[in-house]
C-alpha cells in the first residue's frame, strides 16, 4: 500500500492532475484548498505521509504552512514536497530549512512526481 | 517614439518580448501550438463568450500586471487537454487562473536571469459575452495577440518603473529552477 498523500492548491485542474498522477500510482488522496485548510486536513488525517503543496495560495501560503507545520510537533513527520510555479533560489532554500524535502516547478512530470512520491514515502 | 532610448528596448518592451516568448512556450509545452501575430495599442477583443485573467506583481522599482484574454471556448480546450476528468464546478475561472498562474511564472524565470526578482498575487478571472479591454491608458503597453491550436488569444504586460530601475545583468551564482525541474532534498 502505497500511503495517503494530502494535496494542496488553491487550482482544482492542479489538484485534479497531482491526484489523477498519485492515485494511479495506489495512493489515496486527499485535497486542500489552501494552507489554512491543508493543517486542518492533517488534523483530521494523521495519516497522511506526503504533502504536495503549491507555494502562491490565499489565506496561508506554501512557506507559511511550512513555518505552521514546524511548529506542530503532531505533525511534524510528514514529508512535504513544494509544487509550484516559482524557481527563484532563496525562495527554494527557504522552503528547504523550513523541512521541505523536494520542490517541483510546474508543469510536473507525471512519472517523475509518481517516483518522488513513491521514494519519499517508502523511507517517510 | 520607438520606445527605445539610444538603441536598447525599454524595460517595458523588454518584458513585452519575454511575454511573448513564454506565451508560445507555455503552450507549446502542452502540445497546443500558438504563434504571435504581432501586437496592437487599441483595444482588444476575441470572438464569443471572453475570459479573462489578471495577475498582479511588484519587485525592486518594478510593479505591473499580466493579464490574458481568450473565449470560453478556448479555454475548455486547455482544460480538454490538461485533465480528462470530468468537470466539476468553474473548471473555465480555474483553468484560466493556473494558465496565467504558469505563464507569469515562466515570464519571472526569464526575468530572474535579468537579477529581477518579483513576488505575485493570486489570480483575478472574470467571464462574460460583452468583455472588452480598453486600450492601455498609459499607451505604453499594448496587446499581444496569438493565433494557434491554443485558439485566440490576447496577452498584455503593464509596468510601471522607478527611474532608476534596471536590469541587473550579472552572472548568477545559481540558477533559477525553471519548468519542469525537479529537486530532492
Amino acid at each position: 500500500m502505497s500511503g495517503k498523500v494530502l494535496v494542496v492548491d488553491d487550482s482544482l485542474l492542479v489538484r485534479q492532475q497531482v491526484g489523477r498522477t498519485l492515485s494511479g500510482g495506489g495512493f489515496t488522496i486527499v485535497e486542500a484548498v489552501d494552507g489554512l485548510d491543508a493543517l486542518q486536513k492533517l488534523s483530521a488525517n494523521p495519516d497522511v505521509k506526503l504533502v504536495v503543496c503549491d507555494v502562491n495560495m490565499p489565506r496561508m501560503n506554501g512557506i507559511e504552512f511550512l513555518e505552521a507545520l514546524r511548529k506542530e510537533a503532531q505533525s511534524s513527520s510528514v514529508t512535504v514536497v513544494m509544487l509550484t510555479t516559482e524557481g527563484q533560489t532563496e525562495l527554494i532554500q527557504k522552503a528547504k530549512a523550513l523541512g521541505a524535502r523536494g520542490w517541483i516547478v510546474k508543469p510536473f512530470k507525471p512519472d517523475l512526481l509518481l517516483a518522488a512520491a513513491k521514494k519519499l514515502t517508502a523511507v517517510a | 517614439m520607438d520606445g527605445t532610448e539610444q538603441g536598447t528596448p525599454t524595460p517595458l518592451l523588454q518584458f513585452e518580448g519575454y511575454l511573448a516568448e513564454v506565451t508560445v512556450e507555455l503552450f507549446d509545452a502542452y502540445g497546443m501550438s500558438l504563434e504571435h501575430q504581432g501586437t496592437e495599442a487599441t483595444w482588444a477583443s476575441v470572438d464569443g463568450t471572453r475570459v479573462t485573467a489578471t495577475l498582479g506583481f511588484v519587485g525592486d522599482k518594478v510593479r505591473g500586471a499580466v493579464v490574458l484574454l481568450t473565449t470560453r471556448e478556448a479555454v475548455c480546450h486547455w482544460r480538454d487537454r490538461l485533465s480528462p476528468d470530468p468537470p466539476v464546478g468553474d473548471v473555465v475561472s480555474d483553468t484560466i487562473g493556473e494558465f496565467v498562474n504558469m505563464l507569469v511564472g515562466r515570464l519571472k524565470y526569464r526575468l530572474l536571469l535579468r537579477g529581477v526578482t518579483l513576488l505575485v498575487a493570486t489570480p483575478i478571472t472574470a467571464i462574460g459575452n460583452h468583455l472588452s479591454l480598453p486600450a492601455p491608458r498609459t499607451g505604453a503597453s499594448r496587446w499581444l495577440r496569438f493565433e494557434g491550436e491554443a485558439g485566440s488569444i490576447v496577452a498584455r504586460v503593464d509596468a510601471t518603473f522607478d527611474a532608476d530601475f534596471e536590469f541587473a545583468d550579472v552572472a548568477l551564482t545559481t540558477s533559477p529552477a525553471s519548468a519542469g525541474d525537479m529537486m530532492l532534498f
